[in-house]
């Protein structure tokens, strides 16, 4: 009887283990093929997109830091964490772990977008629910394009590096991919190309002008003119400059709401930000935590910045002149991040209406080059800008280089911190002067170091991955 | 024999080499009485059995030949004592000249008349070596050695039971209770280390509770694991880290060493391959302690001591001093500073905020003496029927390091019941608890290990008034954090067992045997709000869980039976293991009050999740041994392992084994050799297997909780991959048993080969895939090497208490290489280089060719062929630069023992291998300036440049220069170190009592002093730290440095 009895659970046992009791899910998992099936799983799969933004690799902390600290707006304090010494040093090399990472977070944000608009155009809807599918694939076709916006700019040497922008941008993937693939680098053209087309089917499907951290039809034709600004399509970045100011969607600052605006979300000429919430932000990894005294502190305007502004300039407010203890004295303390040491959730503005400004201002500036009935108007918006800031400052009338200069650094001016002067150096072929706390090296264009190394991990792992020149393979 | 202890719970007791002598019998008895089978069985055998307490002890038996009778005689008299003198009543005299016998009386004394004057006396009693004498006209005082050998010492523990050594064809060591118990470790693993050729258990580091790491031959996989699998009576555990804050942890230490009666190691295919898919990395049985019959004991042991940093003069960062010395000089050599002299440059670094008259000493401040108490105690006994073992033992250490700490307390029970004469019970229940304060590892500002290098010596910890400093790296003072944040991981282990054994008829029987493991975790980790990272969130405290709930079921049919030439003994079975893992976190910010800690004191939620995890286990099996004239034998084995982590296409997977031994010694040709007592060859393959990593490697998947403004999110996180397969390990053994000289030495020699084929890789892929890595079987390794085991009895007393050596000796190579890679594409990992012919811990970096004596600058070989150096870093190639893995190690311990004091010590070595890292590659060379974050090692100061002409291994210091790098970033040779060290481990010193004379109650007790890592041999004079490191692994930043623990113990049985 005991016997039978054994041999029964045996067999019970036997039989339990069947397929079904090896088969298990993933209970924080969703499946790869079978997962964006309706318009809210689409929604989800943009957040994850826009998440992509949030990373303290991309618009959270790095990409705003490289071409400040490259550039000479910022350096690193002589009191520091150890973080982005290598930039603050001009010592970068393909091992460095700040431009690998950031490499990383974009391409995840890239292949992920893919994801979203192959599955999400796959999806048969009614009426209603294709509108709000095409509001959010529109919005991926823009946010991919951001992304290789900001890859080409942050990889490659600037698209007039070469007279066809032959040279060397980056891979340019636009389709998700089942298998593992080992792309080359596209040229910086074809990436343009592909930004355009992404940035225009966008603007075709996307109709929200709603500010609420996703991109926006301004976003869109803001992010549109800044890219054939730099692309030297100098109509095509007044047009939609244009579009955007005219659109009314946005409304410059005043004077007395400019410095506090930046404690706040989603101000009116905030055109497309990045939102951290007090639960998704991040925390001491953020680049306010980075610049605020009351956090690490490490990153400290340059002197040079600082007496860029004249002292009825509001925007000079931004900087505090202070004192870094056992280090610097003065220090030049950047608040442009004000929560950046306490609730730690600042939201990152991408684009506000005062670079759209300067963008036409720039574009115009360009076209009077040849046609200088359009030297009034970008003097026009140049002046916009300066006078917003520091209502006593007199007109410009400059023409021709000067106006564009003086354009270029009102950039610096307006733009400080946001992730924009090595960018705006390079493509104007400017030298720049590299600002350390103790010391100043003048660097001349064109320099291999303006562009980030791709890394020696991409590098092994995809052959067909080309270096950038000055930065070795090994 | 086996069979009988099985059925009637009676236990054999036999000398040394008895059961050489015994003829193989098989007798079948149904309800017949032990002494009906054991007359049966006895039958012709060259020795008789004798039943007391229920214990059987094998004699001598008496031989029935006639002989002649020689000419000359005497009356022989004599005592027989024991070693103390004691008087033994009973003990056997044998003439085996004429066969006359005598027996002691009761003050042992005997006396036979009639012996021939030239004949040899053999004394003989039970439980004690036998003695031979010339026969002599003066009364002979005979003392005899204790020399118990129970059936532990002839039968192996295998994986689903046990097996005679001779039967054995497969490669194992086996640890005795001896060395694992007492010891000042949480786990048995350390205590593994230098006992078990073969097998390397190292710490990385020694704060206490933190698990080594085991690797038995060498490395087998790159990303399936290297870990052992862990069987603790019969069943496989829960291993490695259980929790999120005290990652160190091991689940493992959950098991008191002290209830540990052995830890067999399975090395081989023949040993482990019925374990299937999870044997490749080799199999540690633990057996536990259990209770024996008739025989009540009651354990009790007390030990207290305390620790110290290994190496401290290594450790020793700069004064503020020593600092300012080096800082003065790099201000002098900078080209930017136009200083040119000591005064000046002193100036200068005062301006930089540099306060000559603090001098902090932070080691002092974040180290102490360590504290260290264990206390066990434990009872055992039974009846014919039942048998029990209970115990429990507390843990408590407080480490090195300021914030380490650790206890333990577990509880056992065990239990056996014979409920009929065929089947029989046993169940166990334990329960553990570990309670562990470790500061993170990762955070390096709040770890107060780096925090006491990096933190310059000129910043004080307290103001003037007690109060703790702010002004350090942004209130990041090291003491502060260390006391006011809180660390504290709680472990809680419950683990149930129950099994059965069923007779059922003529050899075959049936075992069923099932077991749940519960792991809890319940972490704490609380943000000071007044220093460090959560001060500008008032305070933080976040509370993990995790649970860990393992079943395992198994049920075997056996057959074991000896026919009159040909043995067979089969094994078929069928297991069934089921995990389950389920973390919770949460996390709360803005305290209301000072040391309220709970999270509803806090007034932000700031995060909550949870997650599940689960894996399972399907597997039939069927192990069978044959022998013939039990002189050959042949072993072989297969399973059928199925587990969920593979995909569709691959989920069950077939492993095998196949063994032979030859018992030389059995053979008539080796008669003649009387020294030999064993010689065995055996040798076996098989093909056993290593499942992936982690839980769902094999799906495509959207991993959850990538939010945006407070909606959900997803994101590609793994691509899927249905065509994953087991990594499969095939392990060739040859090998030998010897002993020789009844005892007095022996020994195994072992080589072995081992290949792994289908190699699980996460390759590192183009991240424009969106992903880092990818699951994928390429490539090959193979492990070979040799081990020899040596013991023995070097002097040996005959006199009672006299002086005796024993020695035993292990010793061990290791050679791994890689045969195979993914398109033969060398990999790349840190310093790391994976290449094929290369070993898997190749150094793969720039090599640092000294200081040019002229400028002080830094200088580095071009490339491997070291013709030329630059003194630029980047136009320098990385080379191979040697391994961090051991090409030889091994162990040599030895036994003094004279009266009551025995002395005990293990001498540990490890060579060969390369080490790289420390703090000396971290702002080395004045880079980082004045920053308050950026001491500089004492290794610059001992060895830098300082003018023209000197021949200096480190280069000048330049305030803020960057010839020699910057953070860390510049690797080179100039930070690797030889990794080889000659280390005194385990040394007992120990006095047995003389209860007899002290008249107390007590029937045996004893007094030690024990000290582990008492010292080091380190070969390289550089090496800023002590060299034990993980397999593998460089030198720690932040790791707990290693100790040297010494205490004294009393040990009381009743």
């Amino acid at each position: 009887m005991k016997r039978l009895f054994i041999y029964g659970t045996m067999l019970v046992l036997s039989t339990a283990c069947s397929t079904s009791f090896l088969e298990l899910e993933n209970p924080q998992g969703l499946d790869l093929r079978r997962t964006i099936v309706d318009v809210p799983s689409l929604k989800a799969a943009t957040n994850g997109v826009y998440d992509k933004f949030q990373s303290i690799h991309y618009y959270n902390r790095s990409f705003l830091l490289y071409p400040e600290i490259i550039g000479d707006n910022m350096f690193v304090s002589r009191r520091n964490s150890g973080r982005y010494i290598n930039y603050d040093f001009f010592r970068m090399n393909a091992e460095d772990g700040n431009a690998t990472d950031t490499w990383y977070q974009m391409w995840r944000l890239i292949v992920n977008a893919n994801l979203a608009i192959d599955r999400g155009e796959a999806l048969e809807l009614n009426t209603t629910l294709q509108a709000q599918a095409n509001e959010l694939i529109g919005e991926m076709y823009a946010a991919r394009a951001l992304c290789y916006f900001d890859m080409v700019r942050l990889y490659g040497q600037p698209y007039n590096y070469s007279p066809d922008a032959s040279h060397l941008g980056v891979p340019l993937l636009i389709e998700p991919s089942m298998e593992l693939v080992k792309p080359a680098r596209a040229s910086v053209k074809a990436v343009y190309d592909q930004i355009v087309a992404d940035f225009e089917r966008a603007l075709s499907l996307v109709n929200s002008t709603q500010n609420n951290g996703r991109l926006t039809v301004p976003a869109i034709q803001a992010l549109l003119a800044k890219v054939h600004l730099y692309r030297e399509d100098w109509e095509q970045a007044e047009r939609y400059a244009t579009d955007v100011i005219d659109g009314n969607s946005h409304s410059l600052l005043g004077n007395a709401e400019y410095v506090a605006s930046w404690a706040e979300n989603f101000s009116s000429e905030s055109i497309f930000e990045i939102v951290n919430s007090a639960i998704d932000r991040p925390g001491t990894d953020g680049i306010g935590y980075f610049v605020e005294p009351e956090g690490y502190g490490d990153g400290l305007a340059s002197a040079d910045l600082y007496n860029t502004y004249a002292d009825t300039d509001v925007r000079k407010q931004l900087i505090e002149v202070g004192s870094r203890p056992s280090a610097e004295t003065p220090a030049y303390i950047i608040r442009k991040y004000p929560r950046g040491a306490t609730s730690m959730d600042d939201h990152i503005k991408v684009i506000r209406l005062s670079e759209v400004y300067l963008i036409r201002a720039e574009a115009r500036a360009e076209i009077g080059k040849t046609n200088a009935t359009f030297y009034a108007g970008a003097q026009a918006d140049l002046n916009t800008i300066v006078q917003r800031a520091d209502p006593e400052a007199n007109d410009i009338t400059l023409t021709g280089d000067a106006l564009v200069q003086r354009i270029i650094l009102e950039r610096r001016k307006e733009l400080a911190f946001e992730g924009n002067r090595l960018f705006d150096t390079n493509r104007k072929k400017m030298g720049i002067q590299h600002i350390q706390s103790d010391r100043t090296q003048s660097l001349s264009y064109p320099n291999n170091g303006f562009v980030l190394p791709i890394s020696r991990t991409e590098l092994q792992a995809n052959p067909n991955m080309e270096p950038n020149p000055g930065y070795s393979r090994n | 024999m086996k069979e009988i202890r099985k059925q009637t719970g009676y236990n054999f007791l036999y000398e040394k080499g008895y059961l050489d002598k015994a003829k193989p019998v098989s007798i079948a008895v149904n309800e017949a009485s032990l002494e009906d089978a054991l007359k049966l069985a006895f039958k012709g055998q060259p020795f008789d059995y004798k039943i007391l307490n229920k214990i059987i002890y094998l004699i001598p038996a008496r031989n029935q030949t006639e002989q002649q009778v020689p000419a000359l005689q005497t009356t022989v008299q004599g005592k027989v004592t024991d070693e103390g003198g004691k008087p033994l009543t009973g003990a056997t005299i044998y003439v085996p000249a004429t066969q006359q016998q005598a027996t002691s009386n009761a003050l042992g004394e005997f006396s036979i008349p009639n012996v021939p004057t030239d004949a040899v006396l053999r004394i003989s009693y039970v439980g004690y070596t036998s003695r031979e004498v010339k026969a002599s006209d003066s009364f002979l005082t005979i003392a005899l050695e204790i020399s118990w050998q129970t059936l532990d010492d002839v039968e192996i523990r295998v994986a689903y039971g046990t097996q005679t050594k001779e039967s054995f064809t497969g490669s194992a060591t086996t640890v005795k209770a001896e060395q694992l118990e007492s010891r000042p470790r949480v786990t048995f693993m350390e205590s593994l280390q230098g006992n078990v050729p073969g097998l390397i258990a190292t710490s990385g580091s020694g704060a206490p509770g933190a698990f080594p790491n085991v690797r038995i031959r060498g490395i087998g996989s790159h990303q399936a694991g290297n870990t052992p699998l862990y069987v603790v009576d019969g069943i496989p555990i829960v291993t490695g880290n259980i929790g999120s804050i005290a990652t160190s942890s091991t689940a493992q230490a959950l098991i008191n060493p002290n209830d540990i009666e052995s830890v067999t190691v399975l090395k081989d295919a023949s040993a482990t391959s019925i374990y299937g898919s999870r044997a490749a990395n080799g199999v540690i049985l633990i057996t536990t302690k259990s209770g024996q019959s008739g025989r009540s004991r009651i354990n009790a042991s007390i030990q207290r001591g305390i620790s110290r940093i290994m190496a401290e003069d290594r450790m020793r960062p700069l004064n503020t001093n020593e600092m300012i010395e080096l800082l003065a000089e790099g201000v002098i050599n900078s080209s930017d500073i136009r200083i040119d002299n000591h005064d000046d440059a002193v100036q200068y670094l005062i301006a930089q905020g540099i306060n000559p008259d603090v001098d902090t000493d932070w080691y002092d401040l974040l180290t102490r003496t360590g504290n260290y108490a264990q206390y066990n105690v434990s009872a055992s006994g039974g009846n014919d029927k039942s048998t029990y073992y209970t115990s429990l033992g507390y843990y408590d250490e407080e480490g090195t390091t300021l914030g380490n700490g650790y206890q333990r307390m577990t509880g056992r029970l065990s239990l056996t019941n014979q409920l009929t004469q065929r089947l029989k019970l046993d169940a166990g229940l334990s329960a553990g608890y570990q309670n562990l304060n470790t500061p993170p590892n990762g955070n390096f500002f709040v770890n107060p290990v780096y925090s006491m290098y990096r933190i310059q010596p000129w910043l004080r910890a307290y103001n003037d008034d007690g109060t703790y400093n702010e002004g350090i790296s942004n209130t990041f003072n090291p003491v502060a954090i260390t006391n006011e944040n809180i660390y504290d991981s709680r472990f809680y282990n419950l683990k149930g067992n129950i099994g059965a054994q069923l007779d059922i008829w003529n050899g075959i029987a049936f075992e069923s045997r099932a077991n749940i493991d519960m792991n809890f975790a319940d972490e704490f980790r609380y943000d000071n709000p007044m220093f460090g990272d959560a001060r500008n969130d008032n305070g933080r405290g976040r509370n993990y869980n995790v649970r860990h709930h393992t079943w395992n079921v198994y049920n075997i049919l056996k057959y074991n039976k000896q026919f009159s030439e040909i043995g067979i003994d089969a094994t078929l079975g069928q297991e069934a293991q089921r995990f389950d893992r389920k973390t919770v976190n949460t996390y709360a910010r803005n305290y209301t009050a000072p040391n309220k800690y709970p999270l509803a004191n806090a007034s932000v939620p700031a995060a909550a999740d949870s997650y599940e995890y689960a894996r399972a286990y399907a597997a039939y099996f069927l192990n069978t041994n044959f022998n013939y004239q039990q002189k050959y034998y042949l072993s072989a084995s297969i399973r059928r392992d199925g587990v969920s982590t593979f995909g569709r296409n691959n989920r069950y997977g077939n492993f095998w084994s196949i063994g032979i031994g030859w018992n030389i010694h059995q053979e008539p040709f080796m008669q003649a050799y009387t020294w030999i007592d064993q010689l065995k060859l055996r040798s076996s393959y098989g093909v056993n297997g290593n499942e992936a990593g982690g839980y769902y490697p094999h799906l495509g998947l959207y991993a959850v909780g990538q939010d945006y403004n407070g909606e959900p999110g997803f994101g590609l996180s793994q691509i899927e991959n249905d065509n994953l397969v087991w990594e499969k390990n095939k392990p060739f053994d040859i090998g030998t048993d010897f002993s020789f000289f009844n005892g007095r030495l022996s020994g195994s020699f072992d080589y072995y080969v081992r290949t792994t084929q289908d190699l699980l890789f996460s390759v590192e892929v183009s991240r424009t895939n969106g992903i880092t890595t990818y699951d994928d079987n390429i490539g090959s390794f193979k492990n070979s090497g040799i081990e020899l085991e040596l013991a023995g009895t070097i002097v040996k007393s005959y006199k009672t208490g006299g002086f005796n050596w024993h020695s035993a000796l292990n010793f061990s190579t290791l050679n791994n290489t890689i045969l195979k890679l993914a398109d033969d594409m060398p990999i790349l990992s840190g310093n790391f280089r994976r290449d094929v012919g290369r070993d898997y811990y190749s150094y793969y970096l720039r090599g640092y060719a000294g200081v040019h004596p002229q400028t002080g600058e830094a200088l580095y070989w071009t490339d491997g062929t070291k013709t030329a150096t630059t003194n630029s870093y980047a136009d320098a190639m990385p080379f191979y630069q040697g391994s961090a893995l051991p090409s030889h190690f091994g162990g040599l311990t030895n036994t003094f023992s004279y009266k009551g004091l025995s002395l005990s010590f293990q001498l540990y070595y490890n060579w060969g291998n390369k080490l790289f890292g420390g703090f000396t590659n971290l702002f080395t060379d004045g880079s980082a300036g004045a920053a308050d974050f950026r001491a500089l090692p004492r290794l610059t100061y001992n060895t830098r440049w300082r003018q023209p002409g000197d021949d200096a291994f480190s280069p000048k210091i330049v305030f803020r220069g960057t010839q020699s790098g910057l953070s860390g970033e510049q690797n080179s040779t100039r930070f690797m170190y030889d990794g080889g060290y000659i280390r005194l481990r385990d040394v007992t010193l120990r006095y047995d009592l003389p209860l007899k004379k002290l008249n107390l109650p007590v029937s045996r007790s004893s007094v030690y002093f024990r000290a582990n890592n008492l010292w080091t041999w380190i070969r390289d004079p550089y090496l800023p730290r002590d060299p034990e490191s993980f397999v593998g692994g460089g030198i720690g930043t932040s790791d707990a440095p290693m100790a040297r623990q010494m205490l004294i113990g009393l040990d009381i049985q009743f």
